[in-house]
């Protein structure tokens, strides 16, 4: 019998310490590995710490409503598992982040949180736990799906039936909506705010974020350049892909085409640092609050995929369940209030992005095209630049290579 | 010849009849099966028609009577015994497990053993311990036995007929309380009607959404749940194994490859029981994969049986156990 420490992981790269916002289990219960023990929230993100082993609870060291920093022990377990951690300094390692950027989202573990510093060493004590039924297992075989990158959304949060045919399918499980503790979805959000104490807790934690983010936002010097977007030849050929896959896979590719907009301020070096790659980050409206996801570079896959990748990642938003990819190294963001009939706008920078696009809606509107006056949709986006990274003309360019591509 | 209603033990008596009547190496011994026609009367007239010689009352001593029936199957007789109760076989135990299922191996397949044991069990007759018990997985648990345990008359009569024709002993396991269940049953002419040995698995009922597998009184309980389970728009396949040691399971793995959900129920003890072996058998079969929820068993055997008729109740499934657990089933999300 062995007692287990559980510490908190490294819920993005950032991150220096969380807050507990409640436990799920009590001493004396027994968990399962990958069963989730606490919410915790970070910087706009909320999780649930999941088990990395089996055993029972023996006491939990930090209390709901306190912080912990990384690397710190939360909660005790006793277990049969042989202690592979034991002997290793994990305090010594907690500066190491545990989550590293994974190279791509479809083969990062789903909401799993990264288990505590893990080193190297220990691999046996950090599955990363699919909880399904056998029938969900030979389907997502057949399928050729990845049951790490779907979400469940059965009573014991195992993949259910519905969940696989909504990956497979590409889009979010139609019951996610329906089955708690997800949240409902954002087009059903307005006037049916959530009253249980954990949306409640979930709601406050991501204010506090959107409150700390915008202020360190507005600190940052940065300008809005507006164009106007013939959508036509979008809609022509997005064939169902949703709004936001079209646009991110044009802003990632204008991202590789201007590295200058593809880096942040490194404000005690004053100088650029390139971001490693590109990843595009969506704004997503939750009855809870504004919560950004992120998916990999969007055109550098096939369109369907691409689309299945966005359409997970929202989902991901909606239904609380970030991760902490959705954090790191994001290029850019869109933020789209066009559904919600505004006509033009500047959104914020998430820092440290350099950049963030905001798209208004499609007007049907009187255009000159060739001498002759034509009706054509048209959309309106602005792109916010943060000034220390590149200039107007910087972004003006990168700006024509984003329209080129959405009306070529 | 047509079917006419009859109950269980009706069945078995004409079964103990066309054995008689058509092979005259058969012969029945037990305690007070001949004058007294059983301590159930399913012997009943049976001396009358067939004599002392070939319908024995024998003395109390379940160790002389297997004994004797096992030195009379090995040289070219086929005895039906009675025991008066399932109870008392742990007095026969050494002439059946370590003699009955040994000798055609022992004696390199020169001497067969056809003998068949009636073994009247399981409770609800308010008889208390000594005297309800289930224990035909004892007997599955060893090669060489045979284990039947029908539901029906017309089972009753069949299998009676086929365990009568096998080589090898076979343990014929009958619910006391299934002896005035009545049901159509088509009276055999002779042995040989029936000889395409001991009949398999029989799909009671067919439903889409979930496999019900149970044997012996717990086989009619299950199709009561299964209608009940119908209004609540559960459609359930019935199966009833009849034979438990051969186990026929390809019907069950074929059903629940179809429905995904598998309830196993009988009133012997859970723990090592026929419903383990079932589940043991579905989950390592093709079917694994197609597993929606995990196998749920409905046993009885919590306790020795209790003579207080609510916890004597309680110590067996009933038929609303198995309606209870099979929507626990189906709530579980897929």
């Amino acid at each position: 019998m062995a007692e287990l420490q559980v510490r908190m992981p490294a819920l993005s790269a950032t991150m220096e310490d969380a807050l507990v916002l409640s436990w799920l289990v009590a001493p004396g219960d027994v968990v399962r590995s990958g069963q989730p023990l606490a919410e915790v929230s970070t910087d706009k993100v909320d999780m649930e710490l999941e088990s990395p082993y089996d055993g029972t609870v023996d006491r939990i060291l930090v209390p709901e409503g306190e912080r912990a920093d990384l690397g710190a022990p939360l909660l005790v377990l006793t277990s049969d598992e042989e202690d592979l951690l034991g002997g290793l300094d994990l305090d010594g390692d907690a500066e190491e982040p545990a989550a590293t950027p994974a190279p791509s989202p479809a083969a990062a573990p789903a909401p799993t949180a990264a288990p505590p510093a893990a080193p190297a060493a220990a691999p046996a004590a950090t599955p990363a736990a699919i909880v399904t039924s056998p029938l969900v297992r030979r389907l997502a075989r057949e399928r050729g799906i990845d049951l790490h990158t779907v979400t469940g959304t059965g009573s014991r949060g195992q993949i259910t039936r519905a969940d696989l045919e909504a990956a497979a399918a590409g889009g979010s499980a139609p019951s996610a909506a329906a089955t708690p503790p997800a949240a409902p979805s954002a087009a059903s959000s307005a006037g049916s705010a959530g009253s249980s104490p954990g949306n409640a807790s979930r709601r406050r934690a991501i204010r506090a974020a959107t409150a700390r983010t915008t202020v360190r936002s507005a600190q940052i010097p940065q300008f809005t350049l507006y164009r106007r977007i013939d959508a036509g030849r979008v809609n022509e050929r997005r064939e169902g892909r949703s709004w936001s896959t079209e646009l991110a896979r044009a802003l990632a590719a204008a991202l590789w085409r201007h590295p200058e907009c593809n880096a942040v301020w490194d404000e005690a070096q004053e100088t650029v640092v390139p971001l490693p790659g590109v990843r595009v980050g969506i704004a997503v409206d939750t009855p809870d609050g504004l919560v950004v996801v992120a998916v990999d570079d969007p055109d550098a896959v096939a369109p369907a995929q691409a689309d299945a990748a966005v359409r997970a990642a929202v989902d991901r938003g909606r239904n609380g369940r970030i991760v902490p990819e959705d954090m790191q190294h994001v290029s850019t963001t869109i933020s789209n209030l066009g559904g919600l009939g505004v006509d033009r706008f500047n959104a914020l920078l998430v820092p440290p992005q350099p950049t963030i696009l905001s798209v208004g809606r499609i007007v049907e509107s009187p255009v000159v095209v060739d001498g002759h006056v034509r009706v054509r949709p048209m959309m309106e986006v602005g792109l916010t630049v943060d000034h220390r990274v590149a200039d107007g003309a910087d972004g003006a360019r990168f700006l024509e290579t984003f329209v080129q591509r959405l009306e070529g | 010849m047509s079917a006419e209603t009859m109950s269980c033990a009706k069945a078995l008596n004409a079964a103990m009849r066309v054995a008689l009547t058509s092979d005259p190496a058969t012969f029945l011994a037990g305690e007070d099966i001949a004058v007294y026609g059983g301590a159930f009367g399913v012997t009943e007239g049976l001396l009358a028609d067939f004599g002392a010689e070939r319908v024995r009352d024998t003395p109390i001593s379940e160790d002389a009577i297997v004994g004797m029936a096992v030195g009379a199957a090995i040289t070219g007789m086929r005895p039906l015994i009675e025991m008066q109760f399932a109870d008392f076989v742990v007095n026969a135990m050494d002439p059946l497990v370590n003699q009955a299922a040994k000798l055609h191996f022992m004696y390199g397949g020169n001497v067969t053993v056809p003998l068949v044991l009636r073994l009247p069990g399981g409770g609800g007759t308010g008889a208390a311990q000594q005297h309800s018990q289930s224990l035909e997985a004892w007997f599955a648990h060893v090669p060489g036995l045979k284990v039947v345990a029908p539901s029906t008359p017309q089972d009753a009569h069949d299998l009676l007929l086929a365990a009568v024709n096998d080589p090898d002993p076979v343990v014929f396991v009958e619910h006391k309380l299934l002896y005035r269940e009545e049901g159509p049953v088509t009276v055999r002419a002779a042995l040989a009607d029936v000889d395409g040995g001991l009949p398999g698995t029989a799909v009671r009922r067919e439903g889409a959404d979930l496999t019900i597998v149970a044997y012996s009184l717990t086989a009619r309980k299950a199709e009561e749940a299964a209608e009940a389970l119908a209004e609540d728009g559960i459609d359930a396949t019935v199966l009833d194994l009849r034979s438990l040691r051969p186990l026929d399971l390809g019907p069950v793995i074929d059903a629940v490859t179809r429905t995904g959900r598998l309830l196993v129920a009988h009133e012997a003890p859970g723990p090592v029981g026929i419903g383990a072996e079932v589940v043991a058998g579905v989950v390592g079969s093709r079917a694994f994969d197609h597993l929606l929820s995990p196998p749920v068993r409905v046993t009885g055997g919590g306790t020795p049986m209790p003579y207080a008729p609510a916890l004597e109740r309680a110590n067996i499934p009933q038929v609303e156990d198995i309606v209870a657990a099979a929507r626990r089933l189906m709530a579980e999300d897929d």
